[in-house]
């Protein structure tokens, strides 16, 4: 899992962070960008694709990585910036946060997928990245946790799309309550099964 | 979070933070100040010290509390402003640094004194 991060290093990186974000594909919420700053830290935690993880795990490894102080930064692109861009470029901006967010300036980058992060910080893509990269998981699990989180909180306001469990994602039920309720302010209002709907009610 | 966000909750943080500064005996000189690389929400007098003091605002969740109060990015642009603050101002030949009221959204808040090293805008 860390085998493009030795490369970094013996090619004379010194500070070599992983890069991913979550929330590309769901009707609602916002695309949420971690940077994790790889180092010994990292390891002992049963780090993954949060993908492969349960809830439980990856509450347990962002606050392991927390208690650890491990170093990472967050970024976020609102529904708002993935309607008035797209998706990718609302990502490309959150990871550009995430990274701009840390204490300082990472020298090398890894990147979850085929994206390039607009900054002048030499970087290198993975395809995969979160199962080939233990920054790169890292910085995938952070984002999934914050993300859910958010998700969680929109619930309490809206629980009629039923966001603490579908996380904005397009299920059955989601797409039912909004073709019954209308959208809410966490949608996005160019997404396919939003687009065209009505707004809920003001409450 | 971004800072854009909620403006009104930008201008309410603004207020506790220079209240809370003049508790702590720190002289408010300029507030909002903007320059081409960005902007200074408040500029203060802490004894001969000059202060640049970033507010920011933090939820109690897990995405407001990443670990640097002010990430490098914004390092760069509060050093660039605050040598344009000088310049503007002619103030030379004092101490300097960089502050940050954090403020959470339960209204409670903390002084970080010398949030971050001065550092050459690249």
């Amino acid at each position: 899992m860390d085998r493009f991060e030795k490369e970094a290093r013996e090619g004379g990186y010194r500070l070599i962070a992983g890069v991913d974000e979550v929330g590309r594909g769901p009707l609602a919420g916002p695309v949420i960008a971690a940077c994790v700053i790889w180092s010994p830290l990292l390891y002992g935690l049963d780090i993954a694709d949060s993908k492969t993880l349960s809830p439980k795990k990856r509450a347990e490894i962002v606050l392991a990585l927390r208690e650890r102080e491990v170093v990472f930064g967050l970024g976020l692109a609102d529904r708002e910036e993935v309607d008035r861009f797209n998706v990718l470029q609302a990502s490309l901006k959150a990871m550009a946060a995430a990274v701009g967010s840390l204490p300082q300036p990472p020298d090398f980058l890894l990147i979850d997928g085929p994206f390039i992060v607009p900054t002048d910080i030499e970087q290198k893509s993975l395809i995969k990245g979160d199962q080939r990269s233990i920054s790169v998981a890292a910085a995938s699990v952070l984002a999934k946790v914050v993300r859910d989180e958010l998700m969680d909180g929109y619930h309490r306001l809206f629980p009629e799309y039923n966001f603490a469990s579908n996380k904005g994602y397009p299920t059955i039920e989601h797409k039912q309550a909004l073709r019954q309720h209308g959208y809410s302010p966490f949608h996005r209002l160019t997404f396919r099964g939003v687009a065209g709907l009505r707004p809920a009610h003001e409450r | 979070m971004s800072a854009r966000g909620d403006h009104s909750l930008g201008k309410r943080g603004e207020e506790l933070a220079v209240k809370f500064l003049k508790k702590k005996k720190y002289r408010v000189i300029e507030r909002n100040y903007h320059s081409p690389f960005g902007e200074i929400d408040i500029v203060a007098w802490d004894g001969d010290t000059l202060s640049f003091v970033e507010v920011k605002a933090r939820s109690s969740s897990n995405y407001g509390s990443p670990q640097a109060a002010v990430g490098w990015v914004k390092q760069g642009r509060l050093c660039r402003t605050a040598l344009d603050y000088l310049a503007k101002r002619k103030i030379t030949d004092i101490g300097m640094r960089f502050d940050v009221v954090a403020i959470n959204v339960e209204g409670g808040v903390e002084l970080i004194r010398n949030a971050f090293e001065y550092r050459e805008p690249g």
